[in-house]
């Protein structure tokens, strides 16, 4: 269900695009961590707020909801070809979506680069009628590093999913169909 | 009397003698229909065939999940974009004296995958799935156990004789298939460094992209074509379509082959512009590696940011560097994505891909005299996709089912199913499922959405176009590969060796007897 709420949180996110992409200086960026509340008044019977975390360094962007197992992450995600994972940190295994450049990801990637503005991260944003609210900012090592760690998971290309079924932990992420709306 | 003269005067006498037996007791209606005379045709080409037993050159086309309704299909396909009913039409290949059946297991599957599949082509040995060119005897991923166990290709057997030796792929060059060709691991994931565990580089266990650029039999291979640049490069490094490498090592195999061949004249390209200036006829050593992952789908080569060849003109390209070699070559050409194209369930990328697998197909055999080069084309194996219902004759490939009346005549109106709802020709038993992305959309975009199995109403949908995804029963995250037999088809001496049904294995005993890579034949 937590994926879910995740899954929803972040389909509503790209279902408008609210701004334009932004073209940042690598160098530029200082890696941080942003935790934002995101209040949602239209989710009905579910909690109306949680927490997203932005993991960001100069050349990598990571999405995680708090107790979600799984963290969307793009790497380049500042140029017009990101290469985009999907990493489970329960694993540590990732899927790499390496050729899936599609409008809606290009939607999220855009309304993600939004939040951050002169090389931080906004205080406040609205997206698709949701609010978000910058709770803590953090700028230390411990982003580089996390990111680090998750690159270096196992990681496997799509397109080679059916091919590897006899991997005892891709086999169990498979029949958790995990390949869903980042 | 000359073997050929001989030939001759008894497909003359046998086609007479059938011809006068026939006419005294096979009606009118029967001799004179087209199907009946066609197939007179056929039997005298047979029997006009020539057994050759010594190959010069030998050409292995390996169609990745090409099983034998991929096969039915993309012919049907390719007939009907030519404009005709298409059931009738013959792909390339389909035109070989030639043929039979393939049992495709892997020593721990039923149903295989391609690193067990083609090291079985390759050594003469079958394997586990995953396994590369080690005996069955180790364990997967198991670095320790492979030791000792490592078998030797054709590719290797060619290179010790002198040959010119070639490999091309749309898949990366360091996938299973092509990687079976020359590399040696327990893993078929072991790419590159970074996939390899720690232990098995402390006990000399090499990745894939490395062993391709050190091979050290013969003066090394001379051809390789495909996509897996990321594998070759380091990960701080970006090429030239964005993405980076995955090399963690630090190791440009890129700049490492360029540096063992620099006395030689040898191109490492990476794009269709320096792929179209290649000198053929002045280069004899040749990387090129054209995408960051695999190299496109047929269809969307067009939009690839570097630009990239197709599979045919790869395939011409290499036969006039390797063919420069008086002692012979051995080529190995693979359709990679016709496999990832089942696996996303879209049939129509699967298809156009086989077909353009046939049009290399052509290519090599416009390219290559039949008397002295062997070209088999075959599959690893098989897919869970499906023709089915009752068609009428000429109906989309791609399209709803619409059959015939009582009468046998043709409907006009889809065929209903118990649920009320129309349902296509092609499907398949597992998979993502269900999709429709649209016109030059679709493919691995299927990954991206959950899998939606089972029944959905296509009355409105354009199921022929290339961002539809055909439905699945079982749910899964990518479609599987298929247990049953696949095909295989051969023109040139040692073709008449493929006969019947034949373990996997038997492929390599075949080239290796066709072309006495071993340095003499069985018998």
């Amino acid at each position: 269900m937590k994926n879910k709420c995740f899954f929803i949180v972040i389909t509503l996110l790209y279902a408008e695009c609210l701004f334009a992409g932004i073209k940042t200086d690598t160098k530029s960026i200082v890696s941080q961590r942003a935790y934002y509340r995101v209040i949602d008044s239209e989710l009905q019977g579910k909690p109306k707020s949680y927490t997203l975390t932005v993991w960001m360094t100069g050349n990598m962007l990571a999405l995680e909801k708090a107790g979600n197992s799984s963290i969307a992450l793009w790497h380049n995600w500042q140029t017009s070809k990101p290469t985009l994972f999907q990493v489970f940190k329960e694993h540590d295994y990732r899927i790499e979506f390496e050729r899936i450049h599609t409008q809606k990801h290009q939607r999220l990637l855009a309304q993600l680069q939004a939040l951050l503005q002169d090389g931080s991260f906004v205080q406040r944003a609205t997206i698709n009628n949701k609010q978000l609210i910058l709770q803590r900012l953090i700028k230390d090592d411990m982003v580089e590093l996390q990111i680090n760690r998750w690159s270096d998971y196992k990681t496997y290309d799509y397109a080679d999913i059916g091919d590897n079924e006899a991997d005892p932990v891709l086999a169990k992420l498979i029949h958790q169909g995990f390949i869903q709306k980042i | 009397m000359s073997s050929m003269t001989k030939t001759i005067v008894v497909s003359a006498l046998s086609a007479i003698i059938a011809s006068n037996a026939q006419a005294s007791i096979i009606p009118d209606a029967q001799k004179t229909s087209s199907w009946f005379v066609d197939g007179q045709t056929a039997i005298a080409k047979q029997l006009q065939q020539k057994k050759q037993e010594r190959a010069k050159n030998v050409i292995v086309f390996v169609g990745d999940g090409m099983g034998i309704s991929t096969i039915t299909a993309a012919r049907i396909f390719a007939g009907q974009l030519a404009g005709n009913s298409g059931e009738e039409y013959a792909l390339s290949f389909e035109t070989f004296p030639y043929s039979g059946h393939v049992k495709t297991y892997n020593t721990n599957q039923q149903t295989p995958d391609s690193a067990g599949t083609m090291t079985a082509m390759m050594t003469g040995v079958k394997t586990k799935a995953g396994v590369i060119n080690i005996a069955p005897d180790t364990d997967r991923a198991s670095c320790e156990t492979a030791q000792g166990y490592e078998l030797k290709t054709a590719i290797e057997l060619a290179e010790e004789k002198g040959m010119a030796t070639g490999i091309i792929s749309t898949a990366r060059i360091t996938h299973a298939t092509p990687a079976a060709t020359y590399a040696k691991v327990p893993e078929r994931n072991w790419e590159s460094d970074n996939n390899l565990p720690d232990y098995a580089v402390t006990l000399g266990c090499k990745d894939i992209a490395a062993q391709l650029v050190e091979f050290e039999v013969g003066d090394g291979i001379d051809v390789a074509m495909g996509g897996g640049r990321r594998h070759f490069i380091p990960e701080t490094k970006t090429d030239i379509e964005g993405k980076n490498g995955k090399r963690k090592d630090g190791r440009d195999l890129t700049i490492e082959w360029q540096q063992r061949y620099q006395q030689q004249a040898a191109a490492y390209i990476e794009n269709q512009a320096q792929f179209d200036n290649l000198d053929t006829a002045n280069v004899n050593k040749v990387l090129a590696l054209f995408n960051s992952s695999h190299m496109q789908y047929e269809t969307d080569r067009v939009n690839d940011v570097a630009g990239e060849p197709s599979l045919s003109e790869m395939t011409s390209k290499a036969i006039d560097v390797l063919s420069k070699d008086d002692d012979g070559f051995f080529l190995m050409v693979e359709s990679g994505r016709i496999d990832h194209g089942h696996h996303a369930g879209n049939a129509y990328r699967a298809l156009e891909d086989t077909v353009e697998f046939a049009n290399a197909v052509q290519a090599a055999m416009d390219k290559t005299n039949a008397d002295e080069t062997l070209i088999i084309v075959t599959a690893d194996h098989s897919h869970v996709f499906t023709i089915a219902g009752y068609p009428q004759r000429g109906n989309d490939i791609l399209g709803l089912v619409k059959g015939t009346d009582a009468n046998g005549n043709p409907l006009d109106e889809p065929t209903l199913a118990k649920d009320g709802m129309p349902y296509t020709t092609v499907g398949y038993t597992n998979g993502l499922g269900y999709a429709d992305y649209g016109q030059g959309n679709g493919g691995d975009q299927r990954y991206d959405d959950n899998a939606a199995s089972g029944r959905y109403d296509l009355t409105t949908v354009d199921t022929s176009n290339s961002g539809f995804h055909q439905e699945a029963l079982v749910p899964l995250s990518s479609e599987t590969h298929a247990g049953e037999d696949i095909s295989i088809h051969a023109q040139g001496p040692g073709a008449h060796l493929i006969n019947g049904v034949i373990e996997q294995n038997v492929i390599f005993h075949i080239i290796n007897q066709a072309a006495e890579l071993s340095g003499k034949k069985y018998q």
